[in-house]
């Protein structure tokens, strides 16, 4: 009862796979200066919002925050640099996902830790489960192939 | 006036009254029958209807009415504020909205109540079904008459009110909450049944099955306004975006992914009997999360943790969720033994095992976004207050929403009990070719970073799964009954929506996870000041600033630039963003309309951030977004599909059980056909279906059979022929041996 699947479906896969990356690749335009600019304003936190970050953020700090990330982008430094830069003004606060060093690190694992643990329970609880035995595997019917007829019209 | 507002308050006060008394009741007069336990809990449901339609009433009519002399009306309608928002500001404030809350909660008591759940098993759990609905409601009710009154009177009543937020005044703005609260209250009727499975000491599914239609409706109300939101965000706040977790979109989503997790592992429970439980430990979840979202949106608690001691709502809803927590840990802890399962797994490489992983995720999800949303709170317990902002949220939850995607990917193609790994391989060959080859055809066409690819293919992965399914499926089915291609997609759909439709759901999400992707992945911008005439180029866009323009109103006056869209030298669109000015309290600052040309690949979005008094010069913010409605459009389908494996259906009324029985029992012998599941599963299946059918024909002949002279009868007729015949088959053989 296996189908093994045609060369056929999986090539007509495969081309349309090719075909979108192309249209894909013709209309991506590559990223700007701005849009560094904007993707860095996204990785730090608004001084004196609720919650915002500069790039949501329309106070006259964060206008000014822009400025000086954008001065930092035509000056040619690096992403890091420019977020360091902010870091020794305003100190780690400044970035809203918090760096990965130090104790801080933990609040980074915490997620894959949630998977581990949730992994490792279901799996225990499912030892101790399948502990009690599985014997209900029947051999099939003779007339496994075939339809039964009472299902035949209902269906 | 003095009159309405006692009015108003002892509607609230009776309310609260009857869902206390009316809860107290079915849970004391259930256990001796249920017929005199339901008459009370009708009653108590009816009044507190009538009590509560008729506050939001009042409520409406004194905000239709500009009547300031209400302290709700005054901070939350205007003149200014045209009639629609000054209706839609009944959830524009805290009063208001716990209001709306418990109005919805009303309209679902009275639904349960006078159209209880049929079947021996479901009635006996309607009366304390019942008394939980009724004590939640009784909570509401009390929080409102005490905390957080609507209809309390200013000593003196000024001349206009301060208007509704002008952020609010959008008609996404007007729905959202109407979505997020029903889908909320809904998500309390399986909560509801829960207990009172545990209550009533039932140990089957009949939980599930009563409130499956709730549980999925409610799902896709939430998920309608999770998008309505998101929406409202995206062309309201200009800031180009849709989602930030927030602490208040993550209020929604935390419920919201852990109900998806129960919509997967109840399937495993009616079909298999397991992780009892675990379904009803995550239904409970699920409802303290929609109470914690609720009291996250209307505290205030997170972004200004300040608020805390002052809002009594808070200590209000802290003491609720205590209270809830520790009597289902009671109740869960003497039941729990009534909660074993009927069968161990076995194995992992099943659909049940996927659902258990699926499971493990959504819940690491869920508790990564509460950790984070909560983090601010617990962290000063230790000294310093630590918050996380959205790219910590979207950095740890992508890769666990990746493997989502690869379960969405892997789950439809296994079958249950148990399939081998050859059979994996092989159904898995063409969605994983499909998924791998559009990752890294995109990656050697050099579009966007790892991270983006991996995320086009996984989504790629789980569309192609669902499609190759339906393919294989059909073809089963065409080899079963000879039927046309169309006609086997057609009835496959038909037959089976509930299968059919969640696959569809899983396209439309995968294509909400395509533009999400792309529009953060492939966004560009520009942030300019440009004189009359001057443009600039952002994506192959040229935007161009041509003038300003000022055109007033009764409500107040507007400003607005006119900018023209050009690709390759032809006008592709204009755009007028403007400011605008009301004449309200509320509209003194001037606020920002953002202008946006929607497009299936791109929404050109321009904000109109400011300009110079002689209006010669403007500075905008400069949106080109590709695939931003993706997402509107994938969560279209949700809907529409989430709607189509709801619709009532004509055959299923008639057959009740046995349609269910059937379809699952022609799944069976699709999967079977098309290799998902081995041939000793098969038999062991089969041979489970064929006895429930049995039983269901012997505790259904009678009465459920009365007027049913098609094909349940029908079925019962030939599957009792058969018995007889194999009865004589038997004595046949007997004889055989005998002689």
């Amino acid at each position: 009862m296996m189908r093994r699947p045609s060369t056929g479906v999986l090539a007509a896969a495969a081309a349309l796979a090719v075909l979108i990356a192309l249209v894909a690749a013709a209309a991506v335009t590559p990223p700007s200066p701005a849009d560094r600019v904007e993707r860095l304003a996204a990785e730090l936190r608004c001084p004196v919002c609720d919650g915002q970050t500069v790039a949501q953020s329309d106070s006259s700090v964060s206008l000014e925050m822009r400025q000086e990330i954008a001065r930092l982008v035509d000056e040619g430094r690096g992403d890091a640099a420019i977020l360091d830069h902010f870091r020794a003004e305003y100190g780690d606060w400044i970035l809203a996902a918090p760096p990965s060093r130090g104790w801080l690190a933990a609040v980074w694992l915490l997620p894959a830790a949630f998977l581990a643990l949730g992994g490792a329970l279901a799996a225990r609880w499912l030892r101790a489960r399948s502990r009690n035995g599985n014997a209900d595997a029947p051999s099939p019917g003779p007339e496994a192939d075939e339809l039964p007829p009472e299902l035949k019209e209902f269906i | 006036m003095q009159l309405w507002s006692w009015l108003g308050a002892g509607l609230v006060i009776v309310a609260a009254a009857a869902s206390g008394a009316g809860s107290a009741l079915a849970f004391l007069l259930a256990p001796r029958g249920e017929a005199r336990a339901l008459r009370w809990a009708r009653r108590a449901a009816s009044v507190l209807l009538v009590a509560v339609a008729g506050a939001s009433a009042l409520l409406v009519a004194a905000l239709a009415g500009n009547r300031f002399e209400f302290a709700y009306v005054a901070a939350h309608s205007s003149r200014a504020t045209p009639l629609v928002y000054r209706i839609g500001a009944f959830w524009g404030g805290q009063e208001g909205s716990l209001l709306l809350w418990l109005l919805f909660l009303s309209l679902l008591t009275a639904a349960i109540a006078w159209r209880p759940p049929r079947g021996r098993e479901a009635g006996a759990l309607v009366p304390y079904a019942l008394g939980v609905l009724l004590s939640i409601a009784f909570f509401f009710a009390l929080l409102i008459a005490v905390a957080a009154p609507p209809f309390r009177l200013l000593p003196q009543a000024p001349a206009d009110g301060a208007g509704l937020n002008r952020l609010l005044r959008d008609p996404s703005m007007l729905l959202h909450p109407l979505g997020l609260y029903s889908g909320f209250v809904g998500l309390a009727a399986p909560f509801a049944f829960a207990v009172a499975g545990l209550l009533a000491r039932q140990t089957g599914h009949a939980w599930i099955r009563v409130t499956r239609r709730w549980a999925l409706a409610a799902w896709a109300l939430l998920s309608a306004g999770i998008l309505m939101g998101a929406n409202w965000s995206y062309h309201v706040l200009g800031w180009g975006g849709y989602w930030a977790f927030d602490p208040v979109e993550n209020a929604a989503l935390m419920p919201w992914l852990t109900a998806t997790a129960y919509l997967h592992s109840s399937i495993v429970q009616e079909k298999r009997g397991m992780l009892k439980a675990w379904n009803v430990a995550l239904v409970c979840a699920t409802y303290l999360l929609t109470i914690l979202g609720t009291f996250l949106t209307r505290s205030g608690l997170v972004t200004s943790v300040h608020a805390f001691a002052q809002s009594p709502i808070g200590a209000w809803f802290l003491a609720y969720i205590g209270l809830v927590t520790a009597a289902l840990l009671w109740l869960g802890g003497t039941r729990a033994h009534l909660l074993r399962d009927e069968r161990p797994l076995d194995s992992y490489v099943s659909k049940e095992g996927s659902f258990l992983v699926n499971n493990v995720v959504f819940l690491s999800l869920a508790l990564t976004v509460l950790f984070g949303t909560l983090l601010p709170l617990v962290s000063p317990l230790w000294g310093e207050t630590l918050t996380v902002g959205a790219p910590y949220f979207t950095r740890t939850t992508a890769p666990l929403f990746a493997l989502v995607f690869f379960l969405m990917g892997v789950g439809p193609l296994l079958g249950w009990r148990r399939a081998s790994w050859r059979q994996v391989r092989e159904h898995l060959l063409v969605p994983l070719v499909a998924g791998a080859s559009l990752a890294v055809a995109l990656a050697a066409a050099g579009v966007g970073s790892l991270g983006t690819v991996l995320g086009f293919g996984f989504a790629a992965l789980a569309m192609a799964a669902v499609l190759y399914d339906i393919a294989l499926a059909a073809l089963a089915r065409r080899q079963m009954t000879g039927e046309p291609w169309t006609s086997a997609v057609a009835r496959l759909f038909a037959r089976h929506p509930r299968r059919y439709g969640g696959y569809l759901v899983h396209l439309a999400v995968a294509l909400i996870a395509m533009g999400v992707i792309g529009s953060t992945a492939f966004q560009r911008t520009a942030t300019v000041g440009l004189g009359i005439g001057e443009g600039v180029t952002v994506a192959g866009y040229d935007f161009v600033f041509n003038g300003m323009s000022r055109e007033v109103s009764p409500y107040g006056a507007r400003t607005q630039a006119r900018v023209d869209v050009l690709r390759g030298g032809r006008l592709v669109a204009t755009l007028l963003p403007s400011q605008f000015a009301s004449n309200d309290a509320e509209g003194q600052a001037p606020y920002t309309e953002i202008a946006i040309d929607r497009g299936f690949t791109r929404d050109l979005y321009v904000v109109l951030a400011g300009f110079e008094p002689d209006e010669r010069r403007a500075g905008f913010k400069i949106y080109v977004n590709p695939m931003v409605d993706w997402i509107w459009g994938g969560g279209a389908l949700l809907i529409l599909a989430t709607a189509f494996s709801l619709w009532p259906r004509g055959r299923e009324r008639r057959l009740g059980e046995a349609a269910r029985l059937l379809a699952d029992w022609a799944e069976l012998e699709y999967d079977y056909r098309t290799g998902k599941v081995a041939a000793a599963d098969y038999a062991a299946l089969r041979a489970e279906y064929a006895d429930s059918a049995r039983t269901l024909l012997a505790s259904g002949s009678g009465a459920a059979l009365d007027g049913e002279p098609d094909a349940l009868a029908e079925l019962e007729a030939r599957l009792r022929r058969r018995a007889q015949e194999l009865r004589a088959g038997e004595a046949a053989a007997v004889r055989e041996g005998a002689r």
